[in-house]
């Protein structure tokens, strides 16, 4: 149980490397504020059009919903803010005031990543890529079924749009050398990755028909012409194997088999990945080991495996098999996907060091290599593992440089890790609401595997919307200001949740597992003395246009309920004349003085736009907005301003039509009443 | 705690009626505890006679603070710019309405609330009276329930005859103090205390003008 | 004879009641007063009953005693505290007042100045130990009287109270204070009201069974329905649905129940709200 609101975030937001904001992005795709929802995104996750796509989402296995229902929908969310900024301009170029140069070599996640953190701290930032576009990984590897390349080049385009400059097809220690690098810039990253695919040292390995992962997936992605054999052996139990052998099946293989030497339960690939290759037609055979390429005329007519009994041996990589227990297959095209290498060959005659393993040699506290000044990070010092951890490596790189070009000095990093909040806890699961998580269209496996067109459709922005009110703000709800807190219970009386608490503290406390931010309490709080730490909207005052004839509506919303149709910050959408759209997270939140506060700022009338009894989220027995707009109305009436300038309308929830329907009803009920008396200075005779 | 109730807008617009400018204080204590004198009620008020004195076309500015309790002299203190105002409305008890007059000497002090009972929060938003401040408390004789603030004529000797059905004669919805008072006394097997007459009370311990004064303790 | 004789020799006692009026109009209730006369051994003269302002009790008893009529002086606690009680009190003993039937009284909310401010500083235990005080020649704070009082002090009993025993227990409470007679709510149920004899007759204190004149079917639902302590059992109500004349029903009732209480308690006390005149009739049909 924790309950000190310190460094303590959602488990999606502590599961995901980077540590993106999802909780706000979602919240925010939840109200219609789409640009938002892509500017909070793109902080952490700066390639947000293609992690959109192709994201291990651990995010997603920590979401407190799993308790419940399923996961949100978090990374089909956020390629939704993505698809929606791809119709909006690229961010405007920061200004260089730093007035120091850092050069990146190597465009990938985690090079792109550095560069974007760096240019926004105003340095003047160049990438260094050898190939044609950036990109890296995601660009050469990840074939364009899963990750169109207009995606990539979408996400690059915006950091370039910051100021970076990007040198393409410029390769270090062929067309640049790496000393000049190093004193043209007042700091170089190195953020090459693993480009080289490894082979395997068993007879038969130079066989014709046999490849290399990487190369055969850059062949895929850019040679439109590019065929293999019917019969296809992929090698290896990670997501570049799924990738190499998806690929084939879209090329002309028929028969594809993935061989690994792990089960079923270690494969290191993605489960869905795994489960959308089956579904393809690629069949899996874990814990085999390969032990010979079966030749015939210099060609591969085969592979040979022996049965893998283990691969790890404390938790080093040390495969034993049975060499008795054999199995051998037929094929024309034999796949190595079994691990990459660093290339690099740039870099040979400098004084920077290469560890045993290949890799660049650098401090992991420091970010620094063997050379001042010279940075690295990514896959090259990391090790092979999913994009976002090479951002995460990127982040943590820029950070080091700016310091060091702050400082001069460079030290280590001190950065502290969020904890998460705890699960649900069981003694409420069964009151909230099963909500369920909104599957992602696929194109079907017969068709997709015939072309490279993406297979998965994007959210739709009504249902990106549902789905992002999936989230149940963990963490965001009640906070309490202690030295306004009367401890008078009213919280620990009104939560259906059971969350607050009294007890030595002689205030009030929210245990963090419990609340589910519907805001009862703080609408209740004789003492104004609890806050919904969440990014509700409470303008009440009003951003909607005005006209002098018609009436002035302001509209609570649910951001549970009612859709986006009113939403001055949807991309797609306008709001009706003469209404303000307030939207709170979920309408128990409603507090009398909110509607008050929309008279007093000159509101004509006051429309309360609450879910059916029986669809809110949180109503357990009390109808709180009910109650709410009912006490409302006997001070209106004592106020002279009238009950009839204040309803209640119990919407259908996500109806668009029936919340037009009920503010055009009430509008014309309004036209009627005349203008607020209270507001005479917004009337014309002004 | 104390509990009091809201005064109505109307009771409180008569009583600003002349005034332009008013400071509306409420009791961070017990009035906010009983749900109407905190910060809430006082910004609710607030802002329902800013509305109502404008749809009257005579604007009012009303400042709004609250300070832990208006019972103690200290904390009156933490008020800012009172003096600045032409009236004070108190969302305390009489006690700390009285505080603030004490306080502001020459300034109209006005009752926010009207102050009801010592009570207990059954649960939320419900309040009932437990005490009557009579200075001679009698709980140990009755079962831990008070005749005195429980029973409709205060009796000291047994139900009367309005009893019914263990509700009390002036409402259906009320407890006969006594009825409650025997079952408890006959739980603790101590009839024979229901059974002796009790004398009248002594009120002049519930006199007015009651003082304490612990000072002289060390005499 | 006196009333309190009459109890003292083992006559059946006969009392009825006259309510001050509201106003100084009188001479509807001497009227009452005057064919009652002879019927009864005393009149009870209510004090502001169930709450509504009437005229003094104490102006009527001195009404009743220039008539020639024995009164029973019924005092509540409701409008008088301790020094107003004992003071009205030595002013009827000045009048000549013999009987005090000592009462807690109504609750204000029940009446017609709703907002009165109710006083209880006494209730009815209490108001007879101060009536056997200033019997003693003592006020209540213990001082000496100058002439003292020679009161003949009752109370009442509801011996249809739901729940009984803390009734109950308030009876013996008022004995204990020095009650000398009971009059009772008005009682239907006969064999109940034996039962309660049972027990409230070990005290030794004469017990006046209470007599409401049921006046339709209607009227009997009501009393179940709203006052407390009385129940009339389905039977009578009945035997008032059934017939066309209600009012000479119920005179037969009360006539009838009257007999079969003299074997029982040591009187009857007539109550017949708003139909006085009635009075004599229900004696009639007991026999008396």
């Amino acid at each position: 149980m924790k309950d000190k609101v310190s460094n303590i975030k959602p488990p999606c937001v502590v599961a995901c490397p980077v540590h993106a904001d999802i909780q706000t992005y979602v919240g925010y795709i939840g109200q219609g504020r789409f640009k938002e929802a892509l500017d909070v995104v793109r902080r952490r996750c700066t390639l947000p059009g293609s992690l959109g796509r192709i994201c291990n989402h651990p995010c997603e296995s920590e979401c407190r919903r799993n308790k419940i229902d399923e996961a949100v929908s978090i990374r089909s969310i956020k390629r939704f803010a993505a698809d929606v900024g791809m119709g909006l301009p690229h961010p405007d170029p920061i200004p260089k005031t730093k007035g120091k140069k850092v050069a990146i070599i190597g465009g990938g996640p985690s090079g792109l990543t550095a560069a974007y953190d760096l240019a926004k701290e105003g340095f003047d930032v160049t990438i260094i890529e050898k190939n044609d576009a950036c990109g890296g990984a995601i660009y050469t590897g990840v074939p364009k079924y899963r990750l169109p390349k207009d995606i990539v080049a979408w996400d690059v385009a915006a950091i370039a749009s910051l100021g970076v400059e990007i040198k393409t097809n410029t390769e270090v220690g062929e067309d640049i050398s790496f000393d000049n690098l190093t004193k043209d810039y007042d700091a170089v990253l190195i953020a090459i990755g693993l480009s080289v695919s490894r082979g395997l040292p068993i007879p038969g390995a130079d066989a014709e028909g046999i490849l290399l992962a990487l190369p055969f997936l850059k062949m895929v992605n850019f040679d439109d012409n590019a065929r293999v054999a019917k019969r296809v052996v992929v090698i290896g139990g990670g997501n570049v194997a799924i990738d190499v052998a998806r690929s084939a099946r879209r090329i002309g293989a028929e028969d594809v088999k993935i061989f690994c030497l792990e089960s079923d339960e270690e494969m290191p690939a993605s489960p869905w990945e795994i489960e959308e290759a089956k579904e393809e037609g690629v069949q899996m055979f874990p814990s085999w080991g390969p032990k010979e390429v079966v030749v015939k005329d210099g060609k591969v007519a085969g592979m040979i495996f022996m049965r893998c009994l283990s691969v790890f041996e404390n938790g080093m990589f040390s495969p034993k098999f049975d060499e008795c227990e054999l199995t051998q297959v037929e094929a024309d095209n034999i796949i190595f996907s079994i691990g990459q290498g660093a290339d690099v060959s740039g870099f040979l005659n400098t004084e920077l060091s290469v560890d045993e393993r290949g890799r660049i040699a650098f401090n992991p506290t420091t970010m620094q290599t063997n050379m001042k000044g010279v940075f690295a990070c990514g896959e090259v010092v990391t090790g092979p593992g999913a994009a976002v951890g090479a951002m995460k490596s990127g982040h943590r790189a820029a950070t080091a440089i700016a310091k060091y070009l702050g400082t001069g000095k460079v030290s280590a990093l001190h950065i502290s890790e969020p904890e998460a909040i705890d699960q649900i806890p069981d003694s409420i699961v069964d009151m909230i609401t099963k909500l369920p998580r909104t599957p992602v269209k696929m194109a079907n496996p017969v068709e997709r595997v015939t072309n490279f067109e993406e297979i998965e459709f994007g959210f739709d922005q009504k249902t990106a919307m549902f789905e992002a009110r999936r989230c149940m703000s963990c963490g965001a709800g009640a906070q309490i200001i202690e030295e306004k807190c009367a401890a008078c219970l009213t919280c620990v009386r009104v939560c259906p949740y059971g969350a607050p608490y009294v007890r030595e503290a002689r205030a009030a406390n929210f245990t963090l597992e419990n609340c589910q931010a519907c805001g009862i309490c703080a609408a209740e709080c004789p003492a104004l003395a609890i806050d919904i730490n969440l990014n509700i909207d409470t303008d009440i005052m009003g951003r909607a246009s005005r006209s002098l004839d018609e009436p002035f509506i302001t509209v609570f919303t649910c951001q549970y309920s009612v859709p986006e149709v009113l939403n001055p910050d949807t991309v797609k959408t306008t709001p009706p004349a003469g209404v303000n759209q307030v939207s709170m997270l979920c309408n128990n939140r409603i507090d009398t003085l909110h509607i008050l506060a929309a008279f007093e700022a000159g509101a004509d009338g006051v429309l309360v736009a609450a879910c059916p009894d029986e669809k809110c989220r949180h109503n357990k027995g009390i109808d709180w907005p009910k109650i709410r707009v009912a006490r409302a109305k006997d001070t209106l009436d004592e106020i002279g301003l009238g009950a009839g300038r204040l309803e209640l309308a119990k919407v259908a929830k996500g109806s668009a039509d029936d919340l037009a329907g009920a503010i055009d009803t009430f509008k014309e009920k309004i036209k009627e009443l005349g203008p607020n008396p209270a507001s005479r200075q917004l009337t014309p005779s002004k | 705690m104390i509990v009091a109730e809201p005064k109505t807008l109307d009771e409180i617009k008569a009583m600003t009626d002349k005034f332009d400018r008013i400071l509306m204080v409420g009791c961070g204590t017990c009035t906010t505890v009983s749900l109407t004198g905190g910060e809430r009620e006082v910004n609710l008020m607030a802002t329902a006679l800013r509305l109502a004195r404008k749809v009257e076309g005579k604007e009012i500015e009303i400042g709004e603070q609250t300070i832990l309790r208006q019972c103690d002299f200290e904390y009156i203190d933490e008020l800012k710019d009172a003096d600045s105002y032409q009236a004070i409305v108190s969302f305390a008890c009489g006690a700390g309405i009285q505080g603030l007059a004490r306080k502001f000497v020459g300034k109209p002090v006005l009752p926010g609330v009207n102050t009801q009972f010592i009570g207990f929060n059954e649960e939320y938003g419900y309040f009932t009276e437990q005490c009557k401040a009579c200075g001679d408390c009698i709980l140990h004789l009755t079962g831990g329930i008070c005749p005195v603030a429980r029973c409709a004529k205060g009796l000291l000797n047994g139900p009367c005859g309005g009893t019914n059905n263990g509700k009390c004669e002036i409402s259906k919805d009320k407890d006969c103090a006594w009825v409650l008072i025997y079952n408890q006394l006959e739980r603790l097997g101590n009839l024979k205390q229901f059974k002796k007459i009790m004398a009248p009370k002594d009120f002049s311990k519930a006199g007015n003008i009651r003082t304490m004064d612990l000072r002289k303790a060390g005499d | 004879m006196g009333f309190k004789e009459a109890l003292a020799n083992g006559e059946f006692v006969v009392t009825a009641e006259v309510g001050p009026p509201k106003g100084t109009d009188i001479s509807g209730m001497v009227h009452h007063v005057k064919m009652l006369k002879d019927k009864v051994h005393a009149l009870n003269v209510t004090d502001n009953q169930s709450a509504v302002m009437r005229v003094s009790t104490i102006a009527i008893t001195k009404v009743l005693l220039d008539l020639g009529v024995e009164p029973i002086f019924q005092m509540t606690c409701r409008d008088r505290n301790r020094l107003g009680l004992q003071s009205d009190l030595l002013g009827a003993a000045i009048f000549g007042v013999k009987n005090v039937l000592a009462l807690t009284g109504d609750h204000t909310m029940l009446g017609d100045h709703k907002e009165a401010k109710p006083v209880f500083d006494l209730e009815s235990v209490q108001l007879l130990q101060v009536i056997n005080q200033l019997n003693e020649g003592y006020d209540m704070a213990g001082n000496e009287l100058q002439g003292k009082t020679d009161f003949f002090a009752g109370a009442i009993i509801t011996p249809e109270a739901n729940p009984l025993e803390p009734q109950f227990a308030k009876f013996e409470k008022k004995v204990e204070a020095g009650a000398k007679f009971f009059q009772t709510q008005a009682v239907y149920d006969l064999k109940k009201f034996h039962s309660f004899m049972g027990r409230a007759g070990k005290y030794d204190v004469p017990i006046l069974a209470g007599i409401l004149l049921l006046k339709s079917a209607g009227m009997a639902k009501y009393l179940n329905k709203f006052v407390a302590g009385i129940s009339v059992p389905d039977e009578l109500i009945q035997e008032l649905a059934n017939t066309d004349k209600p009012l000479e029903k119920g005179i037969e009732i009360a006539g009838r129940q009257i007999r079969e209480l003299r074997q029982v308690c040591a009187g009857v006390h007539v109550m017949a709200i708003g139909a006085e005149d009635k009075v004599p009739a229900i004696l009639e049909a007991a026999g008396l």
